[in-house]
């Protein structure tokens, strides 16, 4: 007999899939935050004439997009 | 009492409460498209400036003699192009400095008149007159300072830096 260990789970703690959700959609508003702030200085060092500041920023946004792609993954149906 | 369905709402059975309803998972996958639009954003930016042609530095140009601007005194020119006001500033007597005329608040024209701030009128900007840095009010950047080079009594700007 197969046993849903997953299944069990989730009725014995109904309040788990809540927090998932809330904590993944908090670290969502972090990254996007975080992404705004590095659009808004990348722009300003750009118009100010500054050569190094947008490669990083684009790389640094790049990696906070990956990691929110990959935190989709988690989100409980 | 007991009220009865209109008929149309059995033919049309929408719920509008659930038309508009967003789920925490609909809004999570929100928030990646917007991040993904944010990283389009900032690599968009990086694009410009990687084809922003390299500029080459501005020629030396002539301000000036030193005997037309007395100590304490400061004087209006143009540089490193027509449309870009400057102003030169004598300290002391071996000492000028030289900036762009243009608040990097909202370009509004900069001024000097005396002491060791340079004002902005617009808003309350002040520059320190030595180095040109932001002592107070709302300008995000110092102001572009020009370099000087002094040659047989000739004032010359020989560079722009930001």
């Amino acid at each position: 007999m197969k046993v849903d260990y997953k299944a069990a789970q989730r009725n014995i703690t109904p309040q788990k899939r809540n927090v998932i959700l809330a904590g993944v959609t908090c670290i969502l508003c972090v990254f996007v935050i975080a992404q705004l702030w590095l659009l808004t200085a990348a722009l300003e060092a750009y118009l100010a004439g500054n050569d190094r500041v947008a490669v990083p920023a684009a790389l640094v946004a790049g990696i906070c997009f990956l990691l929110a792609f990959g935190l989709l993954r988690y989100l409980p149906d | 009492m007991k009220q009865t369905q209109p008929k149309w709402k059995k033919d049309f059975p929408l719920d509008h409460a659930e038309e508009e309803h967003v789920s925490r998972r609909e809004f999570a996958k929100f928030l990646v498209l917007t991040s993904f639009g944010l990283f389009i954003g900032n690599c968009w930016i990086a694009a410009k400036q990687w084809l922003r042609p390299k500029q080459q530095p501005p020629p030396d140009t002539l301000i000036g003699s030193l005997d037309e601007v007395r100590i304490g005194e400061m004087k209006q020119f143009h540089y490193p192009d027509e449309k870009s006001p400057a102003i030169l500033i004598r300290l002391s007597k071996n000492e000028l400095v030289a900036y762009g005329q243009k608040c990097t608040h909202l370009s509004c024209a900069v001024f000097w008149e005396g002491g060791s701030k340079i004002t902005c009128p617009c808003h309350h900007g002040f520059f320190d007159v030595r180095d040109g840095h932001v002592l107070a009010g709302p300008p995000p950047r110092p102001l572009p300072r020009i370099p000087l080079k002094i040659s047989d009594g000739r004032v010359y700007a020989v560079g722009w830096e930001v």
